[in-house]
Order: C-alpha cells, then structure tokens, then sequence
C-alpha cells in the first residue's frame, strides 16, 4: 500500500509541475508586434493544415485499405 | 646579416606563438558546432547520399555543396541564441511565447526524436549484421557505448568522445580515395546542373529528401542545449561561428565523399538506403564496403547520443531539472533517466519481432514537418528580439538571408513530407 500511494503521490506530483510551467509561462514575454502575430497565425494554419493531411492519410488508410 | 635572421626568427616566433593561442582558444570552444553538424549525417543522412549517388552519380554534388551554408546560418542563430540568453531553445519558446506554443514543440520534439532514434538504432543493426553481428548484441554494444559517453558527470568528456566519433564519421573520405574517384568529374559536378533524364519527380523527392537531412529540428533545441551547458559567453561568439562553419563544412564533405563512392561504384543501381550500398560495394572492393558500414554505424551512434540528450535537455530546461552533463547521476537523476529511458526504449523497438518500422520512418519526417517550422519561425522571432538580443539581435542582411531559407525550408520539407504520406502524388 504505501507504495502505491508513493506513485500516486509521484504522479500527482507532475500533475502539480506541469500546472506550475502552465502558471509560469501563462502570459507571453514577447512584444506581440503585428509579424509576431501573423507568424503565429501563420504556424497555427500550417498546424491545421498538416493536422488535415494527417487524418486524410489516416481515412484512406482505415476507410479505403489505400 | 645576423640582425636580419633575428628579425625573421623573432617573426616567426611570433606568428606561431600566435597560432598556438588561436587554436588553443578554439580547443576550448569547439565542439557543440561540430558535432552537431556532423551528427546531421546521421543514418539517415548517409542513406539520402548513398541513394543520391547510386541514382545521379556527381551531378547534384553542387546541391549539396548549397546546403552547407544553409546548416550554417540556422544553426548560427542558435549560437547566439543560447549564448545571450543561456537558455535552451525549449525554455525560450516557453517563455516568450507562452505554454501552447511550449507544450507543442515540447512534446513534439520528444515524439519526433524518440521516432528519429528508432531510425538511427535501425542504421546501426544494419550496419554491423554485415559483419553478422546479431541485432541485440548491436543494441547492447550502442547503449554501452552511450552510456559511457555521459556516464562521467563531465560535458567535456562527453565532447571530446563525441569529436572523436565525429572524426570517425569522415572514414567516408579514405574510402573514397580508394576507388580512385575522377576529381575531374567531382569537380564539374560542383557546377549546378541538371542530371541526365532531366527532371523528374524522383529527382525532386531526391532534392527534398537532401534538404530534409540536412536542416532537422533536434538540431536546433541540441546546439543551444550545448552551448549553455558548456558556458559559452557572448564574448566567445565569433569562435563559436567558426566551429559552426568547420562544423558545416564537415557535414558537406561527408556528403560528398559519400555521393563520390556510391556515384562511382553504384552508378545507375538501385539502393534503398546505406547498409544495401554497403553490401552492394564488398564485392567490388571490400575495404570500401567495410568503411561505409563503420561509417553507417558510427553516424547511428552520433545521432541517437545528441537527438537523445536534446530531448533531455529540453524536459529538464522546462521542468526546472538539474540538467547538465557536468552534474553526476545522482544530481541530475531525472536528466539522465530519460537520456536511458529514451536510448533503453528506442533499442527495444528494433528489437520487436515485426514491428511497423517502415511506418515509424514515415512518421519521423511528418512529425519533423510539423515541428520545423514553428521551431524555425520562433528562432526568427527570438533573434530580431532586442529587448532580449541587445546588439546581438538579427542585422537586415541575416534576416533576409535567414527568412530566405527558412521559407525555402518550410516550402521543401512540406512537399517532401506530402510525396513520403502520398508516394503516388509524384508518379
């Protein structure tokens, strides 16, 4: 028993840490300057934009048998 | 008479004097640049340059000779980066650009690592099962050897060591030289041009897969990890350039002698990736065969020992852990423990009967794809940050320069990404 409640407490424990970073770096410390956001945004749609050929590959695969 | 040889003694004496300091100051300053750029050409990389050759002979050498500066100016930003800042790249993008942005090229970065050491773990079975030395006793021999390398509690040990394989990794040179290459031939092929057949989609996904080689996202958080971790100050900049440049240098001609043994020997045969032009050369020159095999294994070795510690660098950066090769096991239990968990777990992978290797390979590049450029644009941002840069910060001329490349980079690496997930696209 109480090693299970060590990894309990272990994994509680990283849980707390990563709140912690999430606290730490809530607010951006860079200037947000017109290229910072649209460089932003611009990583934001390359994400979504590989997100989707990811799931279209993932369809085709599962879907398709291609 | 006398005075003169006097004069000419005591110049002498000088000018040596004075390369004896110079390169006794870059001693003690070298070594993140070159290792990493040497570690570029991972297994992977020796892969991309065999098949190159084996397909095109000479004729894109000046490609590769393109991308040297390429490596260079990314990587020098990084320098300069975590000399000012000494931060690692994972803990600047934490704090400049808040936690999503933190998370994802976090988390990113360990998955695509973790994936990338697979493929270097699958470089070095390959590599000695030419000797027929079983796939287990490999795995075992590499996690000795990477253990060893940082088991001693000091980053100068572990660089030093590092060097070392580096040098090893320039075997490809000798083997050249002893196939006789035409330089003649070497040489025309450094001025651009086009191969015989002309265009084609495969010439392309050639052309994108050297690029994705060349510039990789590990690279970038590793070389600010390093050089925080060994103390380089703002002071030591310009000699850090100069170890990225030697360092650059080294990964072309690495590249090169590589091209120059498979274009000669393998010209026009099919290879699908380094081990296969090994054992394809033994029959013609078995020394040859031998040396690309070592030079195969040893650029496994390198790659996994920096893309593993990039990772722990970056967790330790944001998770506040001691995270320094100069702290001894017991003062940074958790940097090491994922340095082993990461080489402990990549080295199973291989080792599983059946597992979907071809896939992991194909998701290494999509998931390096997507974290590239968020890497890249931030390494941007970070530069041209006076606030943070001071007089360090981008001049005009880098930015143009660095924008220039990194949208050339976010443009190839997308499309080589696409033709690996669709390989009918380009057919």
């Amino acid at each position: 028993m109480p090693n299970v409640k060590q990894a309990f407490s272990r994994i509680f424990g990283l849980f707390d840490g990563i709140r912690e970073i999430n606290n730490r770096y809530k607010v951006p410390r860079l200037k947000m300057t017109p290229l910072a956001r649209f460089s932003l945004l611009f990583l934001r749609m390359y994400l979504i934009f590989m997100i989707a050929v990811l799931m279209y590959k993932f369809i085709l695969i599962t879907v398709f048998h291609q | 008479m006398r005075g003169l040889t006097m004069s000419i003694w005591s110049k002498l004496y000088y000018y040596l004097h004075r390369a004896g300091k110079f390169l006794k100051i870059f001693a003690m300053i070298a070594g993140p640049g070159i290792i990493v750029m040497v570690a570029d050409n991972d297994a992977g990389g020796i892969t991309t340059y065999a098949v190159t050759g084996a397909k095109y002979g000479y004729s894109l050498l000046w490609f590769l000779v393109l991308l040297g500066p390429i490596a260079y100016f990314i990587q020098e930003m990084t320098v300069r980066l975590g000399a000012v800042t000494k931060r690692g790249h994972a803990e600047a993008i934490f704090d400049a650009f808040g936690s999503f942005w933190g998370w994802f090229s976090l988390l990113d970065l360990v998955f695509t690592n973790f994936l990338t050491m697979i493929t270097e773990f699958i470089g070095m079975t390959a590599a000695l099962s030419i000797f027929g030395v079983p796939a287990w006793i490999t795995i075992i021999i590499c996690w000795s050897i990477m253990g060893f390398m940082i088991i001693q509690g000091r980053y100068w040990t572990w660089e030093k060591i590092a060097i070392l394989f580096c040098i090893v990794n320039l075997i490809y040179v000798p083997a050249a030289f002893l196939i006789h290459p035409s330089f003649k031939d070497m040489l025309g092929g450094i001025i651009p041009q086009l191969p015989r057949g002309g265009i084609t989609n495969y010439f392309f996904f050639l052309l994108m897969a050297d690029v994705g080689t060349t510039i990789a996202p590990w690279m970038v958080f590793f070389q600010q990890s390093t050089v925080v971790d060994k103390g380089v100050q703002e002071k030591d900049i310009n000699w850090s350039r100069l170890d990225t440049g030697i360092g650059a240098v080294l990964t072309v001609v690495v590249a090169v002698f590589v091209i120059a043994v498979t274009g000669k020997l393998l010209y026009g045969v099919d290879i699908q990736s380094a081990a296969q032009a090994a054992i394809a050369i033994m029959p013609i020159n078995k020394y040859v065969g031998t040396l690309i095999a070592i030079g195969l294994f040893d650029a496994g070795l390198l790659g996994a020992v920096c893309i593993s510690l990039a990772s722990s660098w970056a967790f330790g950066e944001v998770f506040g852990w001691a995270h320094s090769l100069n702290q001894k096991v017991r003062e940074a239990p958790w940097f090491y423990a994922y340095y082993f968990f990461d080489l402990l777990l990549a080295g199973t992978v291989v080792l599983i009967p059946n597992a979907p290797l071809v896939l992991i390979t194909l998701f290494v590049q999509v998931a390096a794809t997507t974290l590239l450029p968020a890497a890249l644009v931030f390494l941007l941002l970070l530069l041209n940050n006076e606030e943070l840069m001071g007089k360090f910060k981008n001049t005009l001329f880098e930015n143009i320069v660095d924008c220039g490349i990194i949208i050339g980079l976010i443009v190839i690496s997308t499309g080589y990404t696409i033709s690996v997930v669709f390989p009918n696209i380009l057919h």
